[in-house]
């Protein structure tokens, strides 16, 4: 890269806003929407690599980058992607409760019991 | 899903690079549809009867915005859409960085064979207040942003970055808006023959190529204030083969004639400048229509059509997305604001239309036979979307 290339800007102007309590928290997404994005990127390429493999044998680079997916792989590519959202998402905005307050829930559970088991 | 854009400019980019382009359109999907349902369904079990319980004031979308924020799924959707947002231009970004040299060498020849008398550019004419105080819709550098020889970037970046951001929803030339606006006119004025049709703020020109293309024998002229957006647009629009001026103007002070022109148009424009300069710009609009010419303006509803749940929901990008004026323009009274540039009351038209490129055009047809109402896929990027539009005639 030429030092005018490392000047090409990717950021955008001014300050990011805070949307969690902690702004370690808002940074924790953006590492994990990218590391998404990544493994996602990483999953395709791992399924073109797989096609290409069993299909053919070994490839040239240039037939590796032409490989073309079909609409229903599209489909059930767009599926999957959903499928992983649902999985990754699936804590984020559900209720959640305090740690006191889960010991307690945890305390009163383990003294039915106790009761129970008394005679 | 993004798709191939349909000219010589498109950067397709590595297969790696199309997969994370796929991934951050599909995210923006989900989140669009499956999260903002939840954040619907979270305002409606749990923050409005809240607010009821508490006789807590809920008119307008800022009571719904200051009542939501401490919910989690608000954090999340809104973590998460700020992300996605600058994940589209910092994909679109790293493809068109790897092929600069290569962009570069096709707008040049396509510049080269035949673009001068298409382009006119106006040095003296600096970038308002509006376009170069924030980096708009979070894009790193604004509409205007130029890298040395590659003067061209800005037009790339929104090019490829609506590309990504619309999620396949805004046709497969991105100018479904501009396709369903001219359509609409023509199917439903077919004795209106517009001679000269002019875009204000045309970006990169790919809606007001849709109206040279559903009036082929108008003369027409894209104005915008960014350079680099009417470099591009220029090129786009040749290599699509479509005859189009792009001159940059400032569309609050106008340089064409007095009644010189026959629509003044615009699409997702009027939102991104200040109330004073939306009057001036509707005053420009009044004066250079002749007689019997249409401005027409696609824009998002106004809030005081909208619930407030749903106005919350757009004025996300006011605060969120660098859209500073989205709200104060979309709080206005657009009937008075027309009034006001010197239109007349019964002579203003207000409606909504279906995506044209998606139907056929006789289903098209049949859809805008009956008037639709606002509601809460006006204007909104998600499945069922339509797009709303206003102006009047003179
Ligand atoms: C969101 S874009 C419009 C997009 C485009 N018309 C479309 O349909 O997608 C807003 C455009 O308005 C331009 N703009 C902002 N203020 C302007 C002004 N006063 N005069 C002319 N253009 C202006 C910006 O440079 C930018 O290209």
């Amino acid at each position: 890269m030429t030092s005018a290339d490392q000047n090409f800007n990717l950021n955008t102007r001014g300050k990011r806003p805070a949307f969690f309590a902690s702004s370690e928290t808002d940074a924790l997404m953006t590492a994990l929407l990218e590391t998404m994005s990544q493994l996602w990127a990483t999953r395709a390429q791992v399924n073109l690599l797989q096609k290409a493999l069993i299909g053919k044998g070994l490839l040239t680079a240039e037939e590796l980058e032409n490989i073309q997916r079909s609409d229903n792989e599209k489909a059930d590519e767009h599926q999957a992607m959903q499928n992983f959202f649902a999985d990754a998402f699936r804590s984020m905005g559900v209720p959640t409760q305090s740690l006191a307050s889960r010991k307690k829930e945890i305390d009163d559970l383990q003294g039915e019991t106790k009761n129970e088991a008394d005679p | 899903m993004p798709q191939p854009l349909k000219h010589s400019l498109y950067v397709k980019g590595t297969t790696e690079q199309q997969s994370k382009q796929d991934f951050v359109s599909g995210l923006r999907g989900f989140l669009l549809n499956d999260m903002a349902a939840n954040m619907k369904e979270c305002f409606e079990s749990e923050v409005q009867p809240q607010m009821i319980r508490d006789q807590k004031k809920l008119e307008t979308g800022e009571d719904v915005h200051d009542a939501i924020k401490s919910k989690n799924v608000f954090k999340f959707y809104s973590s998460m859409r700020y992300n996605a947002q600058e994940m589209v231009w910092r994909n679109a970004l790293r493809a068109i960085h790897e092929s600069k040299n290569e962009l570069d060498s096709r707008i040049n020849a396509i510049k080269n064979e035949q673009s001068a008398s298409k382009l006119h550019l106006d040095p003296s004419l600096a970038i308002p207040k509006n376009v170069s105080s924030v980096d708009v819709h979070l894009a790193p550098g604004s509409y205007y942003r130029e890298d040395g020889s590659a003067n061209w970037v800005g037009g790339a970046l929104y090019d490829h970055g609506l590309n990504i951001f619309s999620f396949g929803m805004m046709g497969s030339n991105l100018d479904d808006i501009g396709q369903s606006m001219a359509q609409y006119i023509r199917k439903k004025f077919p004795d209106f023959a517009p001679k000269t049709i002019l875009d204000l703020g045309c970006t990169i020109g790919h809606n007001t190529c849709a109206w040279k293309i559903t009036y082929p024998e108008a003369e027409v002229e894209g104005i915008d204030v960014a350079p680099a957006c009417l470099r591009y647009g220029n090129a786009r629009a040749l290599d699509q083969g479509v005859d189009v001026n792009f001159k940059q103007m400032d569309a609050s002070a106008l340089s064409f004639e007095n009644e010189s022109v026959d629509v003044v148009f615009s699409s997702m424009f009027l939102h991104e400048l200040s109330v004073k300069n939306i009057k001036r710009v509707l005053a420009e609009a009044y004066r250079v229509l002749r007689p019997g010419g249409l401005m027409l303006h696609m824009e998002l509803p106004p809030n005081d059509s909208l619930e407030p749940y749903d106005a919350f929901y757009l004025d996300w990008d006011a605060y969120y997305n660098n859209e500073p004026f989205y709200k104060a323009f979309r709080d206005q009274d657009f009937t008075q604001l027309r009034i006001d540039a010197g239109f007349q009351k019964d002579k203003l038209i207000d409606f909504i239309t279906p995506q044209y490129t998606y139907m056929d055009s006789e289903t098209y047809t049949k859809a805008i036979k009956v008037d639709a109402d606002i509601d809460e896929n006006t204007g909104r990027l998600a499945e069922g979307i339509q797009w709303f539009g206003f102006g009047a005639w003179k």
